[in-house]
């Protein structure tokens, strides 16, 4: 598992400008104070001052008011719109009551196919051609676990290849993540439904979190994420698949703008082969806990104790 | 006083029945196969020794199996828009699972309670899966190996895994 490289990171220093714009603007801010006039200001720069100033004031989502919230999601739409032209829904579906998701990936079933990967990229807004996936496809000797040995990179004509299987790793949304602690601004928390979140607003970019993770699950984006307007997932989510700005932390949070609201992430939806399964770990009946119940399963490093919700099974004996 | 043991056992009934339904309650994805045969063979005497065929059937290779089966194993004969069941049972092609579950009853209960296959549309709510056919060829039932998608651009960091272990991580 390996970290992202900035060699690819689009326009490079776009990061560095937008923290310097904000340390700039601290003073001026300070003194304008309440968000909703700041939308009206616009500078040249493209990403609209008053919008940029909004960020800059915006409390952790955790603390905003459900009126700060609705602004928060106006001026992702708005900046959405400045900067690919496009419309988009933007929303903060709140955790569904009684609802503990899980995931499960059949490693019996898994071909290396990579299609859950490009449907991650797309449905989550992620650069094109980018180095920042959140789900790797690791080519690993049949029955190893051992992560650190697995390339994410194969290229063959056809897939599978004999001898080997192919060990997805995303974010496993630990039940006592270890990146949560990590963070020192509690930017990243796990949410009622079991999923480890981030506020990009709040993150700060240090990549502590990344460092804490033993799945290499969290990346951090150098630039911000190379997109045309075409390639835009329109349906969004404030903790989920909204156009990052450069220089945050990214990860998979089990599609919640789907899931949230009922459908399937996307990886799943996409893998040809029906070895990825999910759904509500409270719920008896769900697919997820037929599997925990009917089948022998593991879980990636389970000795560090980060009790993944992220099982891995096999079909064979 | 002969009602207990009655009313016990409809209390009984009550309490299973509904975990049973909503276990195995689902609806297919896509639409249903609609086999064409009957214009052919209506006409045609049936013959049920295993042999080569000529055409129309000719290029039909049946690799399931490893070559051991024969199209009635599977196919009904004078009846070849059915499939077959167990003890002589006969279904439509939109229940080709039940005619699997002959030989593969392990993996349609699998599929059945959604370990095998794949739901579609939502993980709550009236359960959508797709059939069997959605990804096995009845007759070369393998998955056939697909090219990749690209693979991401590489990390100047990542070296190639060591043929010589480092020893425990
Ligand atoms: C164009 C005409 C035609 C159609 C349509 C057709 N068949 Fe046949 N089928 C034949 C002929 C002719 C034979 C005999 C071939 C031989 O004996 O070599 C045959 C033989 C068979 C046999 C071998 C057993 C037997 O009785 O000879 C099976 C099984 C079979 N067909 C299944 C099907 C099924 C299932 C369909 C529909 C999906 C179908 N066929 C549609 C012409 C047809
Ligand atoms: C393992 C069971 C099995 C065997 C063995 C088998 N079939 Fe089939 N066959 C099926 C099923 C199931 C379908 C329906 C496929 C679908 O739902 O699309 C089918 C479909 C067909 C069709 C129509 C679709 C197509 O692929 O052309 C023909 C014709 C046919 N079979 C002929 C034959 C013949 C001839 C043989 C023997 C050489 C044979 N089958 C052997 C299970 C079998
Ligand atoms: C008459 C018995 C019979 C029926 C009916 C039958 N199969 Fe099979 N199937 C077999 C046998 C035998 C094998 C080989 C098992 C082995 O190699 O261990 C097999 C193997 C398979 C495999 C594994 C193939 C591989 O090479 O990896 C699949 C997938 C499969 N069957 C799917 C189906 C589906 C789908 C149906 C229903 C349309 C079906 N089978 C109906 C007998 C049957
Ligand atoms: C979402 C795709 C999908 C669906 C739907 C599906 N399968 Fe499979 N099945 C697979 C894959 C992938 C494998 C692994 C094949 C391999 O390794 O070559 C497999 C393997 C099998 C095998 C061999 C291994 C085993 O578990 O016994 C059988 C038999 C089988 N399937 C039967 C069925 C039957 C019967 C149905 C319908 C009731 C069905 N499958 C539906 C994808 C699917």
């Amino acid at each position: 598992m390996t970290d992202d490289d900035p060699d690819d990171s689009g326009p490079g220093a776009a990061w560095t400008t937008r923290r310097a714009l904000l340390k700039g603007a601290a003073a001026g801010a300070a003194l304008l104070g309440g968000g909703g006039t700041l939308a009206a200001i616009d500078g040249p720069t493209g990403i609209g001052l008053g919008d940029a100033l909004g960020d800059l004031l915006q409390d952790h989502y955790l603390r905003m008011t459900p009126a700060e919230i609705q602004g928060a999601l106006a001026r992702i739409e708005r900046q959405a719109r400045r900067r690919f032209g496009v419309t988009l829904d933007c929303r903060n579906d709140p955790p569904l009551a009684d609802v503990r998701f899980g995931f499960a990936l059949n490693l019996s079933k898994c071909k290396g196919t990579r299609r859950c990967v490009s449907a991650c990229v797309s449905e989550n807004n992620c650069g094109r051609g980018g180095t920042l996936q959140n789900i790797r496809v690791l080519e690993l000797p049949v029955g190893s676990r051992d992560l650190q040995d697995g390339n994410p990179y194969f290229t063959h004509q056809t897939v599978p290849v004999a001898g080997h299987w192919y060990v997805p790793v995303q974010c496993q949304q630990c039940a006592d993540p270890p990146c949560v602690q990590a963070c020192p601004v509690a930017a990243t928390w796990r949410e009622p439904d079991g999923i480890v979140v981030i506020d990009y607003d709040w993150c700060i970019g240090c990549r502590y979190c990344a460092t804490a993770c033993p799945y290499g699950a969290r990346h951090f984006n150098w630039g911000a994420p190379r997109l045309s307007p075409s390639d835009l997932t329109r349906q969004t989510h404030y903790l989920g698949n909204q156009p990052r700005e450069a220089g945050v932390m990214e990860k998979c949070t089990f599609c919640l703008q789907r899931t949230r609201r009922g459908l399937l992430p996307a990886c799943l939806e996409a893998c040809p082969t029906g070895a990825r399964i999910f759904g509500n770990l409270l719920d008896p009946e769900s697919e997820i806990r037929q599997v925990l119940a009917r089948r022998p399963v593991f879980r990636l490093k389970e000795e560090q104790g980060t009790e993944p919700r992220f099982w891995f099974f096999t079909d064979g004996p | 006083m002969r009602w207990p043991l009655p009313w016990g056992m409809v209390g009984l009934l009550w309490m299973l029945l509904p975990t049973v339904a909503a276990a195995a309650e689902f609806q297919l994805d896509g639409p249903a196969p609609q086999p064409r045969c009957a214009p052919c063979h209506a006409w045609l005497d049936a013959d049920p020794r295993p042999r080569p065929l000529a055409a129309p059937h000719d290029s039909l290779k049946v690799t399931h199996g490893g070559e051991g089966l024969w199209c009635l194993d599977c196919h009904v004969q004078d009846q070849q828009e059915s499939l077959r069941g167990g003890r002589g049972a006969v279904f439509g092609w939109d229940a080709a699972h039940r005619s699997c579950a002959l030989c593969h009853g392990a993996t349609v209960t699998a599929w059945q309670v959604g370990i095998h296959g794949k739901r579609v549309g939502n993980w709550r709510g009236p359960r959508t899966i797709q059939a069997c056919r959605s990804c096995h060829d009845a007759h070369q039932p393998a998955f056939r190996p697909v090219p990749p998608d690209p693979a991401p651009p590489r990390s100047r960091f990542w070296r190639p895994p060591s043929p010589t272990p480092e020893g425990p991580p």
